[in-house]
């Protein structure tokens, strides 16, 4: 194997070496991305984030308060006839003590941590499988794309905004970003944070059969954004 | 690069299976809806991004720097994966990638695999490889999925199944799934089917193989973009996760990326960004400041796949290494809107695989390729990375005369004509014998059919018969 890496690695430089660039090609990095002009002031970016996120039949729920926020969550669950929910730990959780009063009013709190060993996250897998709601917070959300920019680690797992069919998001206003340059662009380390970060763009979709618009094909195809601010 | 494994029915040469293709009115049908459907998707994405042009132009920039510099990209992207806990494997052949992949799955002892969409692992035809080692391998993308119960061929590299209808589908699934008529009835109905089916398999997966979109030198991501969610699914379940990407996939820097993610979904599908842009960097962290990470796969392999690629850097067909695969040159296409991607034969078809299948796979086998095209420079006007198809198209089939690969019929009509045109006195019978001979076949001017080689020429098309005066004859009289 390492005989390939060292053959590969010398071939293409072999290219680089003596190849002329195409028309108009240059060698140069190009540097930082050109702007992009939209809304950055709150009001502006709530507005392009609600409306952007709805046309891709996602919902935002615009609240005052934490305490608003957690009365809304409690009444999606009710709707939805969710008494288990999958979700982040309590101090990942927005805003603070939602996890609490949640559990507070029976509704059951499942960990989305994974055991290690093949086994027994096969079974944690199977126990979680069924679970109807996916409760997480964001580090982020751009204005006008309508995303959540979601970063795993530990009491924040992946499989939260992943496996049941509906996910809930609960974020401040002042975590919305114009767009997903400017954010990029003002945290340079965010693959630090964690393995995996994640831009979700609305529910899981599909058009595969004809075209046909599909929601909820894998991931969630039912997602709610509670927006305190 | 070899060819799809050809499907029962499936004609041996491109012009017999153009004819198959032209003469299926319903894949004619479904093919032009799916194109228009995204070709007129991106449109209203793209007018609707004021930038759109200046981001183009700087994700080119970005692109052409990258190859030319490849080899030290390569070198950064692996050392920091590697820093990050996960494994880089360097393959130079399709050969090496599938024995790469099949000794990481043989080493984790892994039964069942899990697949999100890449068009690399068709390239080496790893479902075979890993089949015939005896692993379940589940492709879960919906279009890969049908295509797979199928045993069929994706048609298109971004919407797999373009080339089926759902009553297709649904014969499908009623005969593979023992589908029930309320389960497919109707398209989400059929979805939910599948979603389920899929479901089990993720939950009992222990390795999924994803492509990879990009990745990214700097920070030693990789990161896959999908709709569905199964790419997600594919790389965050199972305990080990393998990530299947050709050596030209990278971008230097998460700023780069974020030009590349903007542009692809607009080009691909119209959307502003595709659903789930995911960006995995190492395995599972463990011991960091607040503890261990909560989920994700124990093992992160990355395989790099050259196969031919590594040969483009600095050759003139360096450029179609920049491609992005969004897909639009196929949707633009007028001769990929008319056939479809499997009257093409090669995995990946329209004119990104015109110049791609000859460049990796070698003209021999693929000069018939770069000869589909009008030169109309549609997918050069579309290509989000603005590469010059129509240039490399030409390029080829400069080579393909070089290379003595042009039918015989043509060398030899280009020597009598040679002949004729350097002696002027023959000339001038020739064309009194053309012009005689013309005019007693056409029919109201025209010739309607051919004869000989001629003839498939003349299907589509009618020629006019000579005029009974030639130009010099025409000269001369007017002279006097």
């Amino acid at each position: 194997m390492k005989d390939s890496r060292y053959n590969v690695l010398a071939a293409v430089a072999r290219g680089a070496r003596v190849g002329a660039l195409p028309p108009g090609a240059s060698l140069d990095h190009p540097g930082a991305p050109p702007p992009v002009a939209r809304a950055s002031d709150r009001e502006g970016m709530i507005e392009s984030f609600t409306l952007e996120l709805s046309k891709l039949s996602g919902h935002v729920h615009r609240v005052a308060s934490g305490a608003d926020a957690i009365e809304s969550v409690r009444s999606l669950l009710a709707q939805i006839g969710a008494s288990r929910v999958l979700a982040w730990g309590d101090e990942w959780l927005q805003p603070a003590g939602i996890g609490e009063a949640l559990r507070r009013s029976g509704v059951e709190i499942e960990s989305c941590t994974l055991p290690a060993g093949a086994t027994d996250r096969a079974a944690r897998l199977q126990e979680l499988d069924p679970v109807l709601v996916g409760l997480t917070g964001a580090y982020a959300a751009l204005a006008d794309t309508g995303s959540l920019v979601v970063i795993s680690g530990p009491g924040r797992g992946r499989i939260a905004s992943l496996l049941p069919p509906t996910h809930i998001a609960v974020i401040f206003a002042e975590q919305l970003y114009p767009s997903l340059g400017p954010f990029l662009a003002t945290n340079p380390s965010v693959a630090d944070i964690g393995a995996n970060l994640v831009v979700i763009t609305g529910p899981s979709r599909t058009g595969d059969i004809e075209g046909t618009l599909v929601l909820g094909v894998h991931g969630p195809g039912d997602l709610h954004v509670v927006l305190i601010g | 690069m070899s060819a799809h494994p050809a499907a029962s029915g499936t004609p041996a040469t491109f012009y017999a299976r153009i004819d198959q293709a032209l003469g299926n009115p319903r894949l004619q049908a479904a093919v032009r809806n799916a194109t228009h459907r995204m070709a007129s998707g991106r449109t209203t994405a793209v007018a609707s991004f004021p930038e759109m042009d200046a981001m183009r132009d700087h994700a080119r920039a970005i692109r052409a720097h990258t190859i030319a510099r490849l080899d030290h990209y390569l070198r950064t992207f692996a050392e920091s994966v590697e820093r990050r806990g996960g494994h880089v494997h360097f393959a130079a052949t399709a050969e090496e990638a599938v024995r790469i992949v099949c000794e990481i799955a043989a080493a984790h002892d892994v039964k069942t695999i899990v697949k999100g969409k890449s068009m690399v692992s068709e390239e080496i035809h790893l479902n075979e490889g890993l089949e015939a080692r005896g692993h379940e391998v589940i492709e879960t993308d919906l279009g890969e999925f049908i295509v797979q119960l199928d045993r069929d061929h994706p048609s298109h590299i971004v919407m797999p199944i373009i080339h089926k209808d759902r009553h297709d589908v649904a014969r499908l699934f009623r005969k593979t799934l023992n589908a029930t008529d309320d389960e497919v009835e109707d398209a989400p109905r059929m979805a939910k089917l599948a979603r389920r089916v899929l479901r089990a398999g993720f939950l009992r997966a222990d390795m999924g193989i994803s492509g990879g979109n990009f990745g990214v030198a700097e920070t030693g991501s990789v990161c896959i973009t999908t709709n569905e969610g199964n790419g997600r699914l594919t790389t965050s379940v199972p305990r080990v996760h393998v990530a299947l990407m050709g050596i030209e996939r990278l971008v230097p820097t998460l700023d780069d990326l974020g030009v590349m993610l903007q542009i692809l979904g607009k080009s691909a599908t119209g959307q502003k960004l595709t659903v789930y842009s995911n960006v995995m960097s190492g395995p599972r962290r463990y011991g960091g400041a607040e503890g261990d990470e909560s989920d994700g796969p124990e093992h992160f392999h990355v395989v790099l796949v050259d196969n031919g690629r590594s040969s483009l850097v600095g050759s003139e067909l360096a450029e179609i290494l920049y491609c992005i695969r969004c897909g639009a040159c196929l949707n633009s296409c007028p001769v990929y809107q008319q056939l479809g991607g499997h009257a093409y034969g090669s995995v990946y078809p329209g004119p990104v695989g015109a110049v791609l299948m000859p460049a990796l796979g070698g003209l021999h086998q693929w000069h018939d390729l770069p000869q589909a095209s009008s030169l109309c420079g549609a997918c050069r006007e579309v290509c989000p990375v603005r590469i010059d198809i129509p240039r490399m198209l030409l390029e080829l089939r400069d080579k393909t005369t070089q290379q003595g690969l042009t039918p015989n019929w043509v060398t030899f009509g280009l020597r009598v004509f040679r002949q004729l045109a350097t002696r002027p006195a023959l000339f001038r019978r020739a064309q009194a014998v053309a012009s005689w001979v013309t005019r007693r076949v056409a029919s109201d001017g025209w010739l309607r059919s051919m004869p000989g080689h001629m003839a498939r020429w003349s299907v589509t098309r009618d020629f006019p018969a000579f005029a009974p005066k030639t130009f010099q004859q025409q000269w001369r009289e007017r002279g006097r």
